[in-house]
């Protein structure tokens, strides 16, 4: 059997044996499931504090709808950061899709498939927008997608004017968030499937290793003939798409379509699960179940502590100082297990 | 007679067992324009770098800069700076989108009072630089508008800003001024530098142009295998007097034709017919199944840019490529590939490896399509291709899980170059396959391309070390000037002839 050898520098001289992995070593193990070990841990604290309203069947319920738009929305965000790109817009964009959703079947009267169909292209269009100008303008990720996010924004004030439309909703959207599937609630299940889509999609298809070989190095898959302008572009559209079906869902989650919904403080929590990702389960690349994970720590984080009666502020406070420390802690392990770290971007 | 401005005494630098270095001594004249030539793996590169204080050599060793002495295995880049050596390299660490001013005032030389950048203060005091210098600029000028030879002449003002202030007089150290620079600005910038020299500066002129060498220096000193070759005046010295040197015997045979060793190995696979663009100015060359052909030239002969042309990753101005007797005209690597062509790059970190990823995602890059069947990657497929690729090109790892940044710089490269050759290219084109390789891994990689050649395919290899371009290939052609100027084979393909080939300017034998 091979050493493990904690320093990724030296050369492990044996030629290791071919077909199987080599067992991980405890360390890894514990990188790997640390936060699902912290999530469990949480869980039992707030069931010790607060019995009788954390742990109920209805407390998990409103957790699992809650955080279901915005694992959504994390995934939406996750795509472009797997090629290397921010898209700061995921949560303008998903305020958008919400308000076009909710008036296609208030104001134009159509049927739920078509409005959704409708909110798909519009997220996608917002996705492509981004993307042409990310891939084919060579503007940096973060600069076009704030610039784009805002415009979106801007928009949505304008035809609402701030009101939001709660009348003429399909009522099978409208009450989606009480609705289970085999005890679960819809809203969960149709985000896992996206979840399932969006993890197939990365790593069981050329586009998500084509992808990720972007995000690791865009020279060198250039050199390999890979288009990484158009993987970059689609992986906008991905986001918008996403965007759009997390901007229907917030729609069932709250009955209403809702202009202040959207915006970087909405998506924040769900940035902050994207990076935490990063740090487990595949430590080192961002991966669905450590996003998905790493969310609804946060979400039960958050839950238990309203439950505990702190303060409206610690939650702004607690999601703001989670993004950071996720990200401090995803670019420490990227130091570690590749000797390199550039400026941040 | 003058003073000696400069002098090393008894350098030696060792890199493990190889000397790079070995007891160079000679002295450099005050006011005087002093030549430092040699060839790739001569050594001069060391010595600018212990100068510099980048390096530092074996104890023992002295540097006098004037009245002051140096051990030499005690210099710093401070030390260097406070004795008065002043460094201009090759690509200068000018910044072309900022002013003159900036570019004069930056690290650390901006005039402050109560914390804010006296900019009028600043433009005085470059314009009084431009002025000694005799740039035709003003300091708010953006130094990209200016001239390459003008951009040169900022550069070494910024490096001799400081002088005239009573510290002794400075030693300016000018490593390859014009390797980058188009052949009319040469002249401009030669001109500058005897007129600096007039007014009593003392220059070290690092170059492997030798025309230039000759033209302008008052001394020089020749290096070879770290040894010093000579010290003497340039009064009366031959341009094959000095390749004589740097080469290490007389040269008889300039361009002779060798007619042995011309049987044809197979197929014609590349055919290059006037191929210009960037540097190149019509390049012809044919590469046949079965041989490794090398390129050798200089820094900036467009040795790179002839492979990426082919690639399909350089834009192409003229000229045809043929590939198996078919016109390509590749307009990216994607289409390239499709048509055979695989590519290692010169900068393997930034160009080739993708260092986060596994050694498993690195050696399928490549070909990911190849394993999607059914609707979904076949894992089990792929990591058998990778285990067999460990195995067969001797990658030393812990395992194809292991991340690419945890192998050492050879094992890296041969991923890199399993990557390409899983793929049966029908032509490989290697730029300095063995930069940063160390020897045994070396062994490996040419094993490997030799082992593929053997299998039909053809291979164009670019090295700035002739030994192994000497050793590796079947044939040799010498890149200068962008032109083809010599092609080299059998019993004449030695590092020695590559050198005097490469330093030589085209002519008709």
């Amino acid at each position: 059997m091979t050493t493990s050898s904690t320093t990724p520098q030296t050369e492990t001289p044996a030629i290791p044996a071919p077909g199987r992995r080599t067992t991980p070593a405890p360390g890894v193990l514990l990188e790997r499931f640390g936060l699902l070990i912290l999530f469990v841990a949480l869980i039992f604290v707030f069931a010790a504090l607060r019995p009788e309203t954390f742990m109920t069947a209805a407390n998990f319920r409103s957790i699992a709808i809650s955080q279901s738009v915005l694992a959504v929305a994390a995934l939406a965000l996750m795509l472009p950061l797997v090629g290397g790109r921010f898209d700061v817009s995921v949560g303008a964009n998903l305020g958008l899709c919400s308000i076009v959703c909710a008036a296609l079947m208030s104001r134009a009267e159509l049927s739920l498939p078509l409005a959704v169909l409708g909110t798909l292209l519009v997220g996608g269009v917002i996705g492509a927008l981004n993307g042409a100008i990310v891939a084919y303008l060579g503007v940096n990720s973060i600069i076009a997608t704030l610039g784009v996010g805002t415009v979106i924004g801007g928009a949505v004030t304008a035809y609402t004017q701030g009101v939001p439309i709660s009348t003429g909703l399909s009522p099978a959207l409208a009450t989606i968030s009480t609705r289970l599937i085999v005890g679960l609630p819809v809203l969960l299940v149709i985000m896992l499937a996206l979840a399932v889509v969006t993890w197939f999609v990365l790593t069981q298809t050329p586009f998500g290793r084509h992808l990720t070989a972007v995000g690791s190095n865009a020279a060198a898959a250039r050199l390999t003939g890979l288009r990484v302008n158009r993987l970059v572009l689609l992986s906008f559209v991905g986001s918008g798409l996403l965007a759009a079906v997390a901007g229907v869902l917030q729609v069932g989650a709250q009955g209403n379509g809702d202009p202040t919904i959207g915006g970087l403080p909405f998506i924040l929590p769900a940035l902050a699960a994207v990076f935490l990702g990063a740090t487990n389960w595949h430590p080192g690349t961002y991966n669905v179940p450590g996003t998905i994970l790493g969310l609804f720590f946060l979400g039960t984080a958050i839950s238990g502590l309203s439950l505990l009666g702190v303060d409206p502020w610690v939650t702004d406070v607690f999601n703001g100082g989670a993004v950071v420390l996720a990200i401090v802690f995803s670019a420490q392990l990227k130091r570690r297990r590749t000797g390199f770290l550039d400026i941040g971007n | 007679m003058k003073d000696t401005a400069l002098a090393v005494r008894h350098l030696t630098k060792s890199f493990g067992a190889t000397l790079a270095l070995d007891d160079v001594s000679f002295e450099v004249r005050a006011g005087h324009i002093h030549g430092l030539l040699g060839g790739n793996g001569s050594g001069k590169s060391t010595l600018i770098k212990i100068l510099a204080g980048v390096h530092t050599a074996d104890p023992g060793g002295a540097v006098h800069i004037g009245a002051r002495t140096l051990p030499a295995h005690t210099t710093t880049p401070e030390l260097a700076r406070r004795c008065g050596l002043r460094f201009v390299h090759q690509s200068t660490s000018t910044f072309p989108a900022l002013t003159l001013a900036e570019n004069i005032a930056i690290g650390d030389r901006f005039p402050v009072s109560a914390g804010r950048i006296r900019w009028s203060r600043l433009r005085r005091r470059t314009q009084s630089l431009l002025d000694r210098f005799e740039i035709d600029a003003r300091p708010d000028d953006r130094l990209g508008d200016l001239r390459p030879a003008d951009q040169t002449m900022v550069a070494i003002a910024r490096a001799l800003q400081d002088d005239g202030h009573g510290d002794g007089p400075s030693v300016l150290v000018l490593d390859e001024p014009t390797a980058s620079l188009p052949e009319h600005e040469v002249g401009v910038l030669l001109d500058a530098l005897r007129r600096y020299a007039r007014a009593g500066q003392t220059i070290l002129y690092v170059s492997h142009r030798i025309d230039e060498v000759l033209d302008l220096t008052d001394a020089m000193t020749v290096l070879r295998d770290g040894c010093h070759v000579v010290t003497r005046t340039t009064d009366g010295m031959t341009e094959k007097q000095m390749i004589e040197y740097i080469v290490g015997r007389p040269v008889e045979r300039v361009f002779a034709e060798d007619a042995a060793d011309t049987a044809a190995v197979g197929d014609v696979v590349l055919e290059v017919d006037h191929l210009t663009g960037g540097p190149l100015r019509g390049i012809d060359l044919t590469v046949r199944a079965g041989e490794i052909v090398g390129i050798a030239g200089l820094l900036g002969a467009g040795r790179t840019e002839l492979l990426r042309m082919i690639f399909g990753d350089h834009p192409v101005e003229s000229g045809t490529i043929r590939l198996g007797g078919v016109t390509v005209r590749p307009r990216n690597p994607g289409e390239a590939m499709k048509l055979g062509i695989a590519h290692v790059p010169e900068e393997r970190e930034h160009e080739a490896a993708f260092l986060d990823l596994s050694v498993r995602e690195n050696l399928s890059a490549a070909e990911i399509t190849k394993y999607w069947v059914r609707g979904r990657l076949d894992r089990r497929h792929e990591r058998r291709d990778a285990d067999r690729a460990i195995t067969d090109f001797a990658v030393r790892t812990s395992g194809q899980d292991a991340l690419m940044a945890s192998l050492s710089g050879g094992n890296q490269q041969k991923v890199v170059l399993a990557r390409w050759l899983r793929r049966n290219p029908r032509l490989l084109l290697l730029d300095e396959p063995t930069q940063g390789v160390d020897v045994g891994a070396r062994a490996d990689v040419y094993a490997a391309i030799r082992a593929s050649v053997g299998d039909g395919m053809a291979a164009l290899v670019v090295s700035s070390d002739f030994d192994e371009l000497a050793h590796a290939c079947d044939r040799v052609l010498v890149l200068r000037d962008g032109r083809i100027t010599a092609e080299v084979r059998g019993s004449d393909l030695q590092r020695h002839r590559l050198t005097e080939l490469v330093f030589t300017k085209e002519m008709t034998p």
